[in-house]
């Protein structure tokens, strides 16, 4: 049963990356967000164990713009350009 | 910001080498799946409630959610209740994880170098390899 687990998360992380390393509309990268937490979801209703993932990701979610704030992070990585055109300022 | 610097998007190749690694891993995955005839690992407990499911009893053990005994049922439906029954959605699941990894990694790295290590070490990990095998 740990590989539905797996199969859930990993499937999640896809949209979950497309959505902050591709230049997409807000409201697509929106989308596959929700997306990606329904996956997740899923990847809860096979095993517990998802929970623990779900806690990890929601860590990285606010760690990243966190440090990309705080510590000196190279323009061209891909959170940065991410912050840069929710922002505003373009690709 | 130049547009090149960009990670590339998942382009045909990269669906096509995704696609090509699903296959490969559905055929490493079942390949003598049927082998041992007897439950084994978790299969002692989850493999019961998914036959609960199909019979229309609510008698699912209480210790997981239910989502992975209910898909474990698809494969009983749809293949018998036998030992390739019980592990097929698994085996299935396990290929579809390793085309996640491939593209995946894709996203992260845009380089089909790193997807293509990623993905064959995802194929020939332990882990993945029995999950998939098992009911």
């Amino acid at each position: 049963m740990d590989v539905f687990l797996i199969f859930f998360v990993f499937w999640s992380l896809v949209p979950y990356t497309a959505a902050l390393t591709l230049d997409l509309s807000t409201v697509r990268r929106r989308i596959l967000l929700y997306i990606s937490g329904f996956l997740l979801g899923l990847a809860g209703a096979c095993k517990w164990n998802a929970i623990d993932t779900l806690a990890v990701l929601l860590g990285i979610s606010f760690a990243l713009p966190w440090i990309s704030k705080h510590l000196p992070v190279s323009p061209a990585s891909s959170i940065a350009r991410w912050l840069k055109s929710s922002a505003g300022e373009g690709p | 910001m130049e547009a090149r610097s960009l990670p590339p998007k998942i382009d045909s190749k990269a669906r096509l080498t995704a696609f090509v690694f699903g296959l490969a891993a559905l055929a490493l995955f079942l390949f003598g799946i049927q082998k041992p005839g007897v439950r084994n690992f978790d299969e002692i407990v989850y493999v019961p409630s998914a036959e609960a499911v199909l019979d229309g009893l609510n008698e699912m053990d209480s210790a997981e959610p239910p989502m992975g005994k209910l898909l474990l049922a698809v494969g009983i439906n749809q293949a018998g209740d036998s030992p390739f029954g019980w592990r097929v959605s698994s085996a299935v699941c396990g290929a579809l994880t390793l085309i996640a990894v491939y593209l995946w990694t894709h996203l992260l790295f845009g380089d089909y170098r790193v997807s293509f290590v990623a993905a064959t070490l995802t194929l020939f990990n332990n882990f993945l390899f029995v999950m998939s095998r098992t009911g």
